[in-house]
């Protein structure tokens, strides 16, 4: 099941409802309490989409000015960790949306294979991850790695199906080209 | 639940046509498969986990305690919505001005000849007027129903100017034209009555 679609018949658990019910409340404890607990996951989503700590940063802050402040729209259809993301997501790819440039796929290209091999180094994978352009990297961070589907993200980044299609394609050559160049890969 | 002929229902159930899996499916799910090459999802499992920066929370929380007001003034849209009413305003007086204001200056200085050339064109006579009075029984009743003629009618005159004077033109300049005929006709009235007694009819030569 992906991030944000899942069943309506979703069961919040009791300690988060009660975080929940807190931070409706505006009671600060509760509110440091759930930032101290996504905090880290978030901001690590927030560079990899970002590639600049300085507008994680940035994301992060207004990413959970957000959440505390929207609090009431969270509808306890998805986790509240779902919820999260969603709202980081898009305050982090806002972040970069100006430089995001997508191409669509030439049916040619489409075809070529890409071939991983049996080893890729996770150091330099992260260093290839934030050498993508923008666009690729915002898709291609949340569909391999944070499990969100093409329907998904199409909706949160306001492009089609198709074009998020392409651009994890692209990103997926660039991944390939990059590890190639480092000798990283076998 | 009773049903009737269910075994009518379950034939026909049986004879529904089955239908061809279009050639795409496997093309998506292959396309799928792809996307979570395991050595590539071996490499990403294992991606750092980075830590958030000290400080956020503090800035957060700054910004929570924030009124509405300022939260509003600091953003830049707000800012842009100001300063868009505010040349608005500016544009729309500037506009008022250039349009109307000369006219109504020009209305007003009309306004004030007319009011100083009507009041002046009998004051020789209203000064005489009230020498005569004065000259006369303070007490005398005539005199002092005179008097209160012409302060009546004189306050009831003044009023219409200072309606006049703030703006209010509607009906006043006519009202003023005629109170101040009025006026005038009780001055020479009360001249001929009052004043004129004592001196020698002029006979004609």
């Amino acid at each position: 099941m992906s991030n944000t679609e899942q069943s309506s018949s979703y069961q919040i658990n009791p300690a988060e409802k009660e975080l929940v019910e807190a931070c409706l409340r505006e009671d600060r404890k509760a509110q440091k309490q759930l930032f101290d607990l996504y905090k880290d996951a978030m901001y690590t989503l927030c560079y990899r989409i970002t590639s600049d700590t300085e507008l994680a940063q940035d994301a992060l802050q207004e990413g959970f000015v957000g959440v505390f402040r929207g609090m009431k729209n969270f509808r306890k259809e998805s986790s509240l960790g779902a919820w999260i993301k969603t709202i980081m997501v898009r305050t982090a790819y806002k972040k970069i949306r100006k430089e995001s440039r997508f191409q669509s796929l030439d049916e040619e290209v489409a075809e070529q294979l890409i071939d991983w091999g049996s080893y890729i180094d996770v150091s330099y994978l992260e260093q290839a991850i934030q050498a993508l352009p923008p666009g690729y990297r915002t898709v291609f961070v949340m569909i391999e790695v944070e499990g969100y589907s093409h329907k998904e993200v199409a909706a949160t980044m306001g492009i089609s199906v198709g074009t998020s299609k392409s651009q994890l394609f692209y990103a997926k050559k660039h991944l390939q080209k990059k590890l190639k160049a480092l000798g990283v890969r076998s | 639940m009773k049903e009737k002929g269910k075994e009518t229902l379950k034939r026909a159930i049986e004879q529904l046509p089955d239908y061809q899996a279009p050639d795409m499916s496997w093309e998506d799910i292959q396309a799928d498969l792809e996307t979570t090459e395991p050595v590539l999802q071996e490499a990403i499992r294992q991606l750092p986990v980075y830590s958030a920066p000290e400080g956020v929370w503090g800035r957060i929380q700054r910004q929570l305690a924030q009124p509405t007001l300022v939260r509003m003034m600091r953003s830049p849209q707000a800012w842009a919505a100001m300063l868009g009413f505010l040349l608005g305003l500016a544009g729309l007086l500037w506009w008022a001005n250039l349009s109307e204001v000369p006219e109504v200056i020009a209305e007003k200085e009309q306004d004030a000849e007319l009011i100083a050339a009507q009041i002046a064109s009998y004051e020789a006579e209203e000064q005489a007027l009230l020498a005569c009075l004065e000259a006369r029984q303070a007490d005398a009743p005539e005199v002092q129903e005179a008097r209160t003629k012409l302060q009546d009618i004189t306050e009831t005159r003044d009023s219409l100017i200072i309606i006049l004077q703030a703006g209010e033109k509607k009906g006043a300049s006519k009202r003023l034209r005629r109170m101040e005929h009025r006026r005038k006709q009780l001055v020479y009235e009360l001249q001929k009555q009052m004043c004129q007694t004592d001196q020698p009819e002029k006979t004609p030569d």
